[in-house]
């Protein structure tokens, strides 16, 4: 099985936060559209695999008009053998939805949406640059709803800078409210070259404590846990059922095929990405070569770090099983020393079929992991 | 009764306080001259090390022979460049010997400084001729009439006369080389007396084995000589001799009133130290020349590899420096907290901060470095007595009698305005006041006796602040006296880190346990758990800190599967890790050990 990513670098004005690779100007998009379908038709041959999850991600995928959506859909399609009951999500920005968009990507059989909320207070959305106001949201969210999504991602994003403990509750209850399928609630990290950070070195804006982060992240936890949200990632709570299946294959460490400029890979330990240079990228695709900017293979030390790393974010960890059956060894023989001391410092739990984090080994992952992969 | 070939021969050096431009100075003498082509002319010719050049001081020293024509006769002139610090006065003394004449650079604007006091004294002390010379005259600030007066009231030198020079612009610079010849007395001293040079310092070449630079006093010296060194008492045969251009050029043979080097095939530096009189051994000179001192540290630390498998690399590189610098000196040590090191003596800090600085760079080692210390002298209640220059190593205060440290006497030069500010310190650090002499209308010259323990705290930091960078100052170990010492321990999560151990006077105690546990609580990264830090004295908490437990601690999201990122930053912080070491649960990084001494403020 096979998920794809298909990145989509297009926004309407980049969130001051927001470092990833998208831009303003709109004028690319044509290009850009037919270079993805080349790629598409170039990879699709190298890949007999089925597909089960597809995933427009951004940039914003719901800017350009629909037709360009479903006809990359429609392309991969004809390239890859995506299955019947794929999970296909398309993530979207409040401010660019309307009837006849979210009619042509329900009739094109995306899915599963995921819009940005980030904070229901308009004063916190214009800090960080967002388009849209609550009420823009809400709008949008009842067009999807009406239009027919039973899959819908809410975004949060908390520890924001002049947010206080009520505004998060406010915003926890306001998501709750709606019962979306599945909610992701990050911690703001601020980016180094982002607008948001130069405020703060500025001291214009001032990031939010430790101890606000923790309040939050925990009040997160708790009124998910009431909603029966469970949090089957750091970040991310789901209804039964509705766990993403796309998103699980990177905290996996299943293979995935990145599409578009700046999207990454990795398959059969190969990890490779496309140029970040937007137009690099349309020259290369345009006639159709596939050039990587990066691509290495993992050794296994190497692999052994990412699964950790991205195992150790899921709520049921890994099991000794599945670690054996990748790396050949026994994980609890080759970390005894590392195990005794992630289990002391209560960051994980143990039985005889695995290791997973304890709710401390989420709120200190990046010690956890930096303990048990010290020696590595 | 000179000889005739000694009438056209001078030998000289040049003495200035740090930045007056004597290394400018030396370039331009030797351009001029014509010693070394253009084409092979850099800054700072004979500060043959980067970080001589980097710092702008001179640490080893450097000789070079020049050519200068004058009336008619070619003279040689023989410039002996010494190292321009206080922890070197032993190697400045000893190079001065080997000269009949000093040439004293003075800033136009900034005047005598407290080391160009100190080495003009060291120069009459060895009875050398003195010519000032006002540098820096092109600087706008430049004042060289006062200057010229304060070197006539202060030194009682003339300096009616005196060439008033812009060594950068070479403006003037002739009338030094005129000056030195007009001025310096020949060498006397009989070639046909038994051999008697003095070791002003020497060089480890790979092929050539340790190479003494000699002044030759008496006698002659050339291949096949059979040569003593009358203090270590070493005997080898001479290979090669020759003079400095500045590299080496061989020569047939050296004489009464020459500058130049042996190379013997010897081994080991340390057969060659600074001050030692080499002679025929066939033809013994009766008594050795006065002045040789066996050098001892000051001042010591432990120097541990971060890396502890890098240990033998560590012994290596000292090893290779020791190799050039016999003043050098280490021993084994295990300490709990750093595991296998090395013990090292230097002469004093600078010495220090110029090791570990070669070590990190020339070697490519990462270290962790104690707090320095000084030797004490602990008199036991069994009548027993010990040298302690480890802290750690300091037995228990109940067996002890009493304890001596080290006491240096300290002078600083300052403008006027500052002297309050300046006792103040030289209070702080348990100084006892001496005299205090005006220099000049507004500036003065202030003596102290200050127990060497506090200098390498943070004492010249603090000058420098205290007096806006204006203050100058030297200092020389005099002697031992008895004190109040107590060991201060640290202790790290309530287990005790013994390589921040320090002995310190019993009435600093507290203080200086307050300051560490604030400054360790700034370097110490917040961990999973809570960490106190406890200053202890024999079991008794006299300070404490806590660094706060690491709460929240994940990193971003991956996005797009994109993982590299977050990769990145783990491999960083693996990389911060190997900089970091296991005291007991706690993980304390490199820089700590040190930060202990840095400046409080």
């Amino acid at each position: 099985m096979l998920g794809i990513y298909l990145h989509i670098p297009f926004c309407i004005k980049k969130c001051n936060y927001c470092d990833f690779v998208s831009v303003e100007h709109g004028e690319l998009i044509d290009q850009y559209f037919s270079a993805v379908k080349n790629e598409i038709a170039a990879t699709g041959k190298m890949y007999s695999r089925k597909v089960d999850s597809v995933f427009f991600g951004g940039g914003t995928p719901s800017l350009p008009e629909a037709r360009y959506i479903t006809g990359l859909l429609e392309a991969l399609r004809q390239a890859f053998d995506v299955s019947a009951d794929a999970e296909i999500t398309l993530e979207a920005n409040p401010c660019t939805l309307d009837r006849p968009k979210l009619a042509a990507y329900r009739a094109a059989g995306i899915n599963r949406l995921s819009i940005g909320l980030q904070a229901a207070q308009d004063r916190l959305l214009a800090m960080l640059g967002r388009q849209h106001t609550k009420e823009g949201f809400e709008r949008a969210y009842g067009l999807a709803r009406e239009a027919g999504f039973e899959n819908i991602n809410i975004d949060m994003i908390y520890a924001l800078p002049g947010q206080s403990l009520e505004d998060w509750q406010e915003t926890l209850d306001f998501v709750l409210e709606k019962r979306p399928e599945h909610i992701s609630a990050y911690a703001l990290k601020i980016e180094e070259g982002t607008p948001l950070y130069r405020e703060v070195q500025e001291g214009k804006l001032h990031p939010a404590n430790e101890e606000t982060d923790l309040a939050m992240y925990h009040a997160a936890q708790e009124a998910m846990a009431e909603n029966d949200y469970t949090n089957y990632e750091i970040s991310n709570f789901a209804r039964e059922g509705f766990s993403c299946r796309h998103n699980l294959k990177y905290w996996n460490v299943r293979d995935y095929l990145g599409l578009g400029a700046a999207a990454h890979s990795c398959i059969d330990s190969m990890r490779f990405a496309n140029t970040e240079d937007i137009e690099e990228y349309i020259k290369n695709l345009s006639g159709g070569v596939l050039r990587y900017a990066a691509s290495e293979f993992l050794p296994e030390k190497e692999r052994k770090l990412e699964y950790i790393m991205l195992k150790l974010r899921l709520k049921d960890g890994f099991t000794f099983f599945d670690y054996k059956s990748r790396f050949t060894k026994d994980f609890r023989e080759e970390f005894p020393e590392e195990i005794r001391r992630a289990v002391f410092y209560g960051l994980v739990e143990m039985d005889d079929r695995g290791m997973r984090p304890t709710r401390r080994g989420f709120d200190l992952q990046n010690q956890l992991v930096s303990l048990l992969t010290e020696n590595l | 009764m000179k000889n005739d070939y000694q009438k056209n021969i001078r030998n000289f050096c040049i003495i200035a306080h740090i930045d007056h431009g004597k290394s400018t100075l030396a370039d331009r003498l030797i351009e001029m001259t014509g010693t070394v082509s253009q084409r092979d002319i850099k800054d700072q010719l004979l500060d043959t090390m980067d970080l001589e050049r980097e710092r702008g001081i001179t640490i080893k020293s450097q000789a070079v022979r020049m050519i200068y024509e004058r009336n008619g006769e070619e003279y040689e002139l023989n410039l002996i460049d010494t190292p321009g610090h206080v922890d070197f006065t032993y190697e400045v003394s000893r190079s001065l010997a080997a000269c009949e004449g000093a040439v004293l650079v003075v800033d136009a604007s900034q005047g005598i400084e407290a080391q160009t006091l100190a080495n003009v004294y060291l120069a009459m002390a060895n009875d050398l001729e003195i010519i000032p010379v006002i540098n820096k005259v092109d600087l706008p600030s430049a004042r060289p009439d006062e200057i010229a007066k304060e070197i006539e009231d202060v030194l009682g030198l003339d300096a009616s006369d005196a060439p008033r020079i812009s060594a950068k612009s070479g403006e003037n610079v002739q009338q030094v080389l005129d000056a030195i010849v007009d001025k310096l007395p020949a060498p006397s001293g009989d070639e046909n007396r038994p051999l008697k040079a003095l070791v002003f310092d020497s060089y480890y070449d790979n092929y050539k084995g340790a190479i003494s630079y000699v002044r030759l006093i008496d006698g002659r010296v050339s291949e096949g000589t059979k040569i003593r060194f009358m203090a270590s008492g070493k005997v080898f045969d001479t290979t090669e001799v020759g003079a400095f251009s500045p590299e080496f050029v061989p020569t047939k043979e050296l004489k009464a009133g020459d500058v130049g080097y042996i190379a013997a095939s010897i081994k080991n530096v340390a057969d060659t130290r600074v001050g030692d009189t080499v002679t025929n051994d066939r033809e013994p000179a009766a008594e050795a020349l006065p002045g040789y001192k066996k050098i001892t540290p000051m001042v010591y630390c432990g120097i541990y590899p971060a890396d502890g498998a890098k240990y033998d690399d560590l012994r290596d590189a000292l090893e290779k420096l020791q190799l050039n610098d016999a003043s050098l000196l280490y021993d084994p040590e295990v300490s709990a907290a750093l595991g296998f090191g090395f013990r090292c003596g230097f002469l004093g800090l600078l010495h220090m901060e110029i090791i570990q600085e070669r070590l990190e760079r020339e070697f490519d080692l990462d270290l962790v470095t104690t707090a320095p210390s000084v030797s004490y002298r602990v008199r036991m209640m069994s009548g027993e007595e010990l040298e302690i220059d480890n802290p750690t190593n300091l037995p228990d205060p109940s067996t002890i009698e009493y304890m001596e440290e080290p006491i240096a006497k300290v002078s600083v030069m300052t403008p006027d305005t500052y002297v309050g500010a300046v006792m103040e310190l030289c209070q702080e650090k348990r100084g006892t006041f001496k005299n205090m002499e005006y220099i000049e209308s507004t500036r003065v010259l202030l003596h102290y006796e200050i127990p060497l323990n506090e200098i390498i705290y943070d004492f010249f930091d603090n000058l420098k602040s205290r007096t806006r960078g204006y203050a100058s100052m030297d200092y020389e170990v005099s002697g031992y006296e008895k004190s109040d010492l107590v060991k201060l321990d640290i202790l790290l999560n309530g287990e005790m880190c013994d390589a921040l151990s320090i002995i310190v006077h019993r009435d600093r105690a507290y203080g200086r346990g307050r300051s560490i546990a604030e400054k360790l609580k700034e370097v110490i990264p917040r961990q999973m758990f809570e960490i106190p830090i406890q200053a202890a004295i024999g079991g008794k908490i006299i300070a404490r800190e806590t660094v706060k437990a690491l709460r929240k601690d994940v990193l971003a999201k991956c996005y797009g599967g994109d993982i590299t990122r977050k990769k990145k930053l783990l491999e960083k912080q693996k990389e911060g890790k190997k900089r970091m070491r296991q005291v007991g649960s706690v993980e304390v990084p490199s820089e700590a050990f040190m930060s202990v001494l840095k400046m409080d403020k």
